[in-house]
């Protein structure tokens, strides 16, 4: 018994350790962390991780293969131990107001299983379809993810530039105020609103988004049935006093027939802790207690999870191909106006197919170019990142946001190679600038062009005026923040589909020495 | 590196800089007495030219020919230096001030008495990048000065300009609250307004310079010094972007000429600078405004001119 309550709280120190790495991550708004700190917080990320799988198979994008080996072994530990969102519901339920004292507050519950199934085959057909737009609703890492950067960071924002004014009031200087993330109409009702719906099934039930809705507990939960530590209750000592089913988030232990579900069960290991009479052990999958415990093979389930298999590996050659044809197409011109996309993205289609939209890169960027998108990408792109040149620009050796990104939707590049990355050209219109207009100096746009793909030529007397060569653009938009004209911008930044190569500006030489002989006055 | 200096700031903290500052202020009284040869009796000359040295030691003699630091600095006050810390690139990119001359001029303030000294740009680029890029902030810890974030509109107030453009600007509290204000541009080449000297180096004293862009560059530039003149202008002329200005592409654009330019008038010390850049003042259309509005003089045959090599 000793041991069971050992348990219980080993499981909370690991789950408030995951949650609050995760969360830190989040919030590295100074950029203290390394790709690899972020590569080893999110390692076991199920969604990402599997997305990034699928791009490059390889050890350290293995996390989700792990989490599968974890679940055979001790059940659905990922969703009380690992998952973000789980961790967060488990720290909700600790907020539900106590009624007279009844601390015991939930019931056993019948699940719905063609929702659930039915979400998790859907979530499937749109990953091989080439859309992540449903995981970016249903996947928990990156709900939580929006929720974080929508929700969490204005307020860690403001006490962070409240703590610079008390200390600079005090003549120490060593914070730096944050600018306050910008307000994304969509983006913050979908999370506020999402917040609510989960309170409410937390309050109502515990975790029925995590046995009922989630796509990955429920792939989990298919797996958890053949793991091989299992919660088994003791015909002989279970008095059905139902203290455990009470005590029980995810609804899943029906005391009447002393049977667990372990579809739903997100091994929290409360009901050890609760059961007085010691009725139910975590334990190895052949010591047998009472038959009744052994849940009889299900062919219907098997089909499904054979299903999920086949499809796993037919992604998998779906990508393998897929990858073969980028940069042999659409490399002529397209009137639709896209949305651009962050370097190390590739394309459109790869950031399609791979972002969830947890928003760890909006976060994480330093100048606030990447924004949430609300219908720039379509519907099928909504709160996909892009670049927003009206708010910011992309620092030329910055690679941020391919450093932090989980799911290989920003591939990480080093800046050198960033630097040569175009993921749009500049498009000059000398009617809207305003030293056609106005005849006055300006070249705010030239100014702030990294690789002087925009440089000023001569124009009238003693004027210049812009010109661009689109050979050596990148597209990072500083030409486009930078331009007063107003109402609309004389430069902007037309987005590539397929993200190209620049040419490099020229090459560095060594300094030279020229120190005046006289004065020239 | 970046750990080292997280865990150096929570380390010091306030207590720590206190400490800093007032060890640099008894370092410096030593120093006074060591060396009081750097200070003439006389300060007339209106602007001094120096080339030859390294930034540190051309201040040093450029500011000796005007008469002393205390000419400028008095104990107790409060001193804002302005940089040019406009771009995210290294110091040998001449991007940005020459961060040696920047500490430099923080340990002389320091030591003619000065309460605090307060430095801040609003860069064009990402400024937590530039900062730590520009090799600035780190000069300005290492010397006891402050910096300070210029991010948000906050710190910045309305006030009324009496230009002919520019009627009003947000302007940085640091420039309104300080007693002393000592402008440290940068010599560079600029594509649109040919050259940016003192008077260019102000717009990162304020907060929209789009407006100023849109309505007439020359003219918002000339009319800005109406509201404010800097004290003391020192023009970094040790390494000079002399094409692809004002950020440059590479080392390529960079010249080394161990020149600088110091002056009480802003408009001679930017007719000087542009001489030095291979320009003549009556090309560069603020540098012609300023003098016409008599904010100063791009005459220099009117002027007594030191000039020092090293």
């Amino acid at each position: 018994m000793k041991v069971s309550h050992r348990l219980s709280i080993f499981r909370i120190v690991v789950a408030i350790l995951s949650f609050t790495l995760i969360t830190l991550a989040f919030f590295d708004y100074v950029s203290k962390l390394s790709f690899h700190h972020f590569r080893t917080i999110l390692f076991l990320q199920f969604v990402p991780s599997l997305l990034q799988f699928i791009q490059s198979p390889s050890i350290i994008t293995a996390g989700f293969i792990l989490v599968i080996l974890l679940t055979l072994l001790f059940g659905r530990v990922y969703c009380s131990w690992i998952c973000p969102l789980g961790i967060l519901q488990d720290g909700l339920c600790k907020l539900k107001p106590h009624k007279r004292k009844r601390r015991n507050r939930y019931q056993y519950y019948q699940t719905n299983k063609w929702l659930k199934y039915s979400i998790l085959i859907l979530t499937f057909v749109s990953i091989l379809l080439g859309s992540t737009i449903l995981l970016r609703f249903i996947d928990p890492y990156s709900l939580y993810g929006k929720m974080t950067y929508q929700l969490g960071s204005p307020v860690v924002v403001g006490v962070n530039n409240l703590a610079f004014d008390i200390l600079q009031q005090m003549g120490n200087y060593s914070l730096k105020p944050l600018p306050y993330p910008s307000f994304n109409l969509s983006a913050f009702v979908f999370s506020i609103g999402f917040l609510g719906i989960l309170i409410f099934l937390v309050f109502w039930r515990g975790r029925v988004y995590c046995t009922e809705w989630c796509p990955v507990g429920t792939l989990l939960g298919l797996v958890s049935k053949f793991s091989i530590f299992k919660l088994r209750v003791s015909e002989s000592d279970c008095t059905a006093c139902g203290l455990c089913a009470r005590n029980c988030k995810a609804g899943c232990i029906d005391t009447k027939l002393k049977t667990i579900d372990f579809e739903r069960c997100v091994a929290c290991f409360n009901c050890l802790r609760t059961c007085s009479a010691h009725a139910i052990i975590f334990t190895h999958h052949q010591s047998k207690i009472g038959e009744s415990n052994l849940y009889h093979p299900d062919i219907q389930r098997r089909r499904i999870l054979g299903m999920m298999i086949t499809a796993t590996a037919g992604l998998g050659l779906k990508s393998a191909m897929a990858q073969a044809n980028i940069g042999t197409k659409a490399m002529l011109p397209n009137p639709k106006p896209y949305p651009v996309t962050p370097p190390g993205s590739l394309s459109l289609e790869h950031f399609n197919k791979t972002c969830t939209a947890c928003h760890l890169c909006i976060n994480a960027c330093p100048t606030q170019v990447l924004q949430p998108a609300m219908l720039q990408f379509g519907l099928i792109g909504l709160f996909q990142p892009y670049l927003d040149f009206h708010k910011n620009f992309c620092n030329y050796d910055c690679v941020r946001c391919g450093e932090v990104c989980p799911t290989g939707a920003i591939k990480r590049l080093n800046s050198d190679d960033k630097k040569l990355v175009q993921i749009g050209q500049a498009h000059f219109f000398r009617e809207n600038c305003v030293v056609y207009t106005e005849e006055t100096a300006c070249g705010a746009c030239s100014e702030h062009c990294p690789t002087k793909a925009v440089h000023m030529v001569s124009y009238k007397a003693g004027l210049t005026i812009p010109e661009v060569n689109q050979n050596i653009c990148v597209g990072c938009g500083a030409c486009e923040y930078a331009c007063p004209a107003l109402p609309n911008k004389a430069i902007y930044v037309a987005a590539n589909p397929i993200h190209f190569q620049a040419l490099a500006p020229e090459k560095s030489t060594k300094i030279q020495e020229e120190i005046p002989e006289e004065f020239p006055f | 590196m970046e750990r080292r200096e997280f865990m150096r700031k929570l380390c010091l903290g306030a207590v720590g800089g206190t400490l800093m500052v007032k060890g640099m202020r008894a370092q410096s009284k030593d120093l006074e007495l060591l060396t009081p040869s750097f200070i003439p009796s006389s300060s007339g000359y209106d602007l001094v030219a120096v080339k030859g040295g390294e930034p540190e030691v051309m201040f040093d003699k450029a500011i000796a020919a005007m008469g002393g630091m205390t000419q400028f600095v008095k104990a107790g006050q409060k001193v804002v230096v302005k940089p040019n810390i406009g771009w995210d690139v290294a110091p040998e990119r001449a991007g940005n001030t020459n961060p040696q001359l920047v500490s430099h001029i923080i340990k002389r303030c320091l030591e003619a008495g000065a309460a605090e000294v307060c430095i801040f740009d609003n860069p064009c680029d990402n400024w937590v990048k530039t900062y730590k890029t520009s090799g600035i902030e780190y000069a300005v810890k290492l010397a006891g000065g402050k910096m300070f974030p210029a991010n948000e509109e906050r710190f910045f107030k309305n006030v009324n300009i009496q230009g002919k453009v520019l009627k009003t600007a947000a302007v940085h509290e640091l420039i309104l609250n300080s007693d002393v204000f000592i402008n440290v541009p940068i010599l560079k080449n600029h594509g649109s307004t040919l050259f940016t000297g003192s008077m260019k180096n102000l717009m990162g004293v304020v907060w929209d310079r789009r407006f100023w862009h849109r309505n007439n560059l020359h003219q918002c530039i000339a009319d800005f010094p109406k509201f404010k003149k800097p004290d003391l202008n020192v023009i970094d002329a040790y390494r000079v972007m002399f094409r692809n200005g004002p950020k440059g592409l590479s080392q390529a654009d960079v010249k080394l000429m161990k020149s600088m330019i110091i002056s009480r008038d802003i408009v001679a010390a930017d007719s000087a600078a542009s001489r030095l850049i291979g320009l003549d003042p009556s090309e560069i259309t603020h540098i012609v405004m300023a003098n016409n509005s008599k904010i100063g003089t791009m005459d220099l045959s009117k002027l007594s001119i030191q000039r020092i090599n090293i």
